[in-house]
């Protein structure tokens, strides 16, 4: 016998499995062939016999009602509304029609398959055709009833329809009776039919039952065995696997498991494998856990102490940042200053232009008085020489006048001379002296007035000259005064551009200290990142000592 | 304004000159006073002193213009004149009178003394002018004055004129210079 131990255990379920699945098979198999032959024969009862009955059932029902019908007509016939029930009873037997051809028309399409019963449908088919026959004609009568109008044609058409309904009862009871046969002859079918059925279906029952509890057996017996070489060494398996949770890895899988060539062999080899592994593993890890330890202990160190520079960096950071806070509060202190050196360098500006344009005008008055006193000693000397001609012609006067005198004389004398007729000529003379004197007296007068002109005059060109000489010293003292302002005026345009290129650069060195305000914003928030990443970090690397403690407490769970 | 004043002028003027014809004339009218007791003088300047000299002795009276100076004649004589084409000598009477020496001048005056052919020049420093004296006023010469200045002295008007006399003047051989050198 082969050994349950080397077939592996799919090989194994795959038999127990096929075992139960063969047995199911044929208890299937034998169920449904029995259950489709009943199937078939109930489906023939259903279709054939029980539609044959119905068939049957209906005609002779009809045939009853049609026959009362008929014999309802004849009762019309005294009836006072006659022609009215007439027309009721026609459409009723036309309804009725109907319904009977299509009844007769299934009791032919049923097959059949005794003999007896064929011979009953062919006398039944002779009957039914006269039966019918006889029906249209009164059907035909009762129409002419309808339609005639005299009462003696009533009267014979009346007659002739009750002789008929005389003729058609023995035909109808004869049809009745073979309805009947017809009848009885397909419930003892059935019924044969049905307790043959009854008797197979309870052989397949009682084998069914046998193979169901030969199947559950077997595969009671195969699930016991199968599991059994299954779970038992799992079981074992998982309290091995248990051990080695808790660290035990001394011990190895047992040898009857390793020699086994089933899955279970495979499954044993492996855990094998796997707590040498382990112990191989472990071994490594303890020594990596040592040199983590020590490693992790000197990051710890680093991290702090790289902390504690970020701090003090931080700290430095914030006191560079108060110190360009400072600096920025002086520089704009020294740009408002600036600003307004610029602007007083302007307004000195505009007060030396206007002290240069003083200065111009001044010197322009100079030259303007300049001009004005030389035009005045030109007039006075003008004047002079005009005074020195009218002295020459005041001597003229003077020397007319001593002439005249002198010829006033001469003839005093003339007429002293001429005695006692001179003596009015002597007077005119006297008189002429005296105008020559008076000439003289005027003469000298306009000398002297002359003279004091001519002092004046020479006084006045004096003082022009010296007012000329005092101008021009002016003009020339002026120069240096004038150069002086045009030199200060340049110093003051120099001075102003020079401020004002202070005041820009002052701006320029204001933005550029907000620059380095805002970059040292940034440094210090990057510091603060830097400490709080440094403190995460120390926190890290304490957590990483706690885990390396950690793991080497789990290491050292491990017994080898 | 200016034609007021010319006209005020011209009035003032004339009412000089109509007070000096009074005063002139009521001199000729002095009271007691006859035709030859009046004597007209030609009145003129030598040095500081004034002198006269009756009109009727003199020509006439010129400026002198160009005088020559003739060598080797006296110190009284000055020089000599061209008077319209005639030679007239020039007589200084400050040499005869002690009067120091002037210089010629604008003002120097030839008063030229005439009677008959004689023809002298004296020369004045100023011609004062004409003027009629009473011959009653005329003292005699003061003593101080002796020699030729008494010769030549007719006497003194009033305080300070000396009245020359001209005729004598004329006479006088002394002043004829005739000499040959």
């Amino acid at each position: 016998m082969v050994k349950l131990h080397n077939i592996s255990i799919g090989k194994k379920l795959g038999f127990g499995f096929g075992t139960v699945v063969l047995i199911a098979l044929v208890l299937g198999i034998t169920g449904i062939l029995g259950i489709s032959r009943l199937s078939d024969d109930i489906e023939y009862i259903t279709t054939n016999r029980f539609s044959d009955l119905r068939s049957l059932a209906g005609l002779n029902y009809l045939r009853m009602s049609i026959r009362a019908e008929t014999l309802e007509a004849v009762l019309a016939e005294n009836k006072p509304n006659r022609d009215e029930n007439l027309r009721m009873i026609l459409e009723r037997r036309k309804n009725s029609w109907g319904k009977i051809d299509e009844h007769w028309s299934t009791l032919l399409s049923v097959p059949r398959y005794m003999e007896k019963e064929r011979q009953l449908v062919e006398i039944l088919k002779v009957q039914y055709q006269s039966w019918r026959k006889m029906h249209a004609d009164m059907d035909r009568f009762l129409e002419e009833l309808l339609r005639s109008a005299s009462d003696d044609r009533k009267t014979a058409l009346f007659g002739e329809f009750r002789t008929l309904v005389t003729r058609l009862l023995p035909i109808s009871e004869v049809m009745g009776s073979t309805f009947d046969d017809l009848t009885r002859s397909n419930n003892e079918q059935t019924d044969l039919l049905v307790a043959e059925d009854l008797k197979r279906a309870s052989i397949l029952e009682m084998f069914s039952l046998l193979a169901m509890i030969v199947g559950v057996f077997i595969a009671l017996v195969m699930t016991l065995k199968i599991s059994r070489s299954i779970v038992l060494p799992i079981s074992s398996a998982v309290s091995f696997l248990s051990r080695l949770r808790e660290g035990e890895l001394r011990e190895n899988v047992p040898k009857e498991f390793l020699a086994r060539k089933d899955e279970i062999g495979t499954l044993a080899q492996a855990v094998q494998d796997l707590t040498e592994g382990l112990r191989d593993q472990i071994a490594s890890m303890k020594e990596v856990t040592v040199a983590l330890a020590s490693s992790v202990y000197q990051i710890s160190a680093s991290v702090s102490e790289v902390t504690a520079g970020a701090e003090e960096t931080a700290v430095a950071v914030v006191e560079t940042t108060a110190t360009m806070e400072e600096v920025r509060t002086t520089a704009e202190v020294t740009n408002k200053k600036s600003k307004e050196v610029a602007e007083s360098a302007q307004q000195g500006l505009q007060v030396v232009q206007k002290g240069k344009s003083a200065t111009d005008a001044l010197f322009d008055g100079m030259k303007h008085v300049g001009e004005r006193m030389t035009s005045i000693a030109e007039t006075i000397i003008r004047l002079s020489e005009q005074s020195q001609e009218v002295g020459e012609i005041t001597e003229t006067v003077e020397d007319l006048a001593e002439q005249s005198n002198l010829l006033a004389v001469n003839a005093a004398v003339e007429a002293a001379k001429a005695g006692e007729q001179g003596r009015g000529f002597s007077v005119v003379a006297q008189e002429i002296k005296s105008l020559a004197e008076q000439s003289k007296q005027s003469a000298k007068e306009v000398q002297r007035i002359l003279r004091d002109i001519q002092k004046a005059t020479s006084a006045a060109v004096m003082a022009i000259e010296q007012g000329s000489k005092a101008v021009e010293q002016g003009a020339m003292d002026a120069i240096p005064s004038r150069e002086s302002i045009q030199g200060i005026t340049k110093k003051f345009v120099e001075s102003a551009q020079s401020a004002a290129q202070i005041a820009a650069a002052n701006n320029e060195l204001l933005a550029g200290i907000d620059q380095v305000t805002q970059a040292m914003e940034s440094i210090k928030a990057a510091g603060e990142q830097n400490v709080a990443g440094m403190k995460d970090l120390e926190e890290a690397s304490g957590g990483l000592k706690e885990m390396g403690q950690k793991l080497s407490l789990l290491i050292e769970r491990y017994t080898m | 304004m200016e034609t007021n004043a010319d006209a005020f002028e011209q009035e003032r003027m004339d009412a000089v000159l109509r007070k000096r014809a009074k005063k002139l004339s009521r001199e000729f009218l002095k009271e007691g006073s006859t035709d030859e007791d009046l004597l007209e003088i030609v009145e003129f300047r030598l040095g500081p002193e004034r002198y006269g000299v009756a009109s009727l002795h003199v020509g006439e009276v010129v400026p002198l213009r160009e005088h020559a100076i003739v060598p080797c004649t006296p110190p009284f004589v000055a020089g000599i004149i061209n008077l319209r084409g005639r030679i007239v000598s020039l007589v200084d009477l400050k040499f005869f009178f002690d009067i120091p020496a002037t210089t010629l001048s604008e003002q120097t005056r030839v008063v030229v003394l005439r009677s008959g052919e004689m023809e002298l020049g004296i020369l004045a420093d100023a011609l004062v002018g004409i003027r009629t004296i009473s011959l009653l006023n005329l003292h005699p010469p003061l003593p101080t004055m002796a020699g030729v200045r008494s010769a030549y002295l007719l006497g003194v008007e009033g305080e300070d004129i000396a009245i020359l006399d001209g005729a004598r003047i004329l006479r006088d051989e002394s002043l004829i210079v005739d000499e040959e050198v």
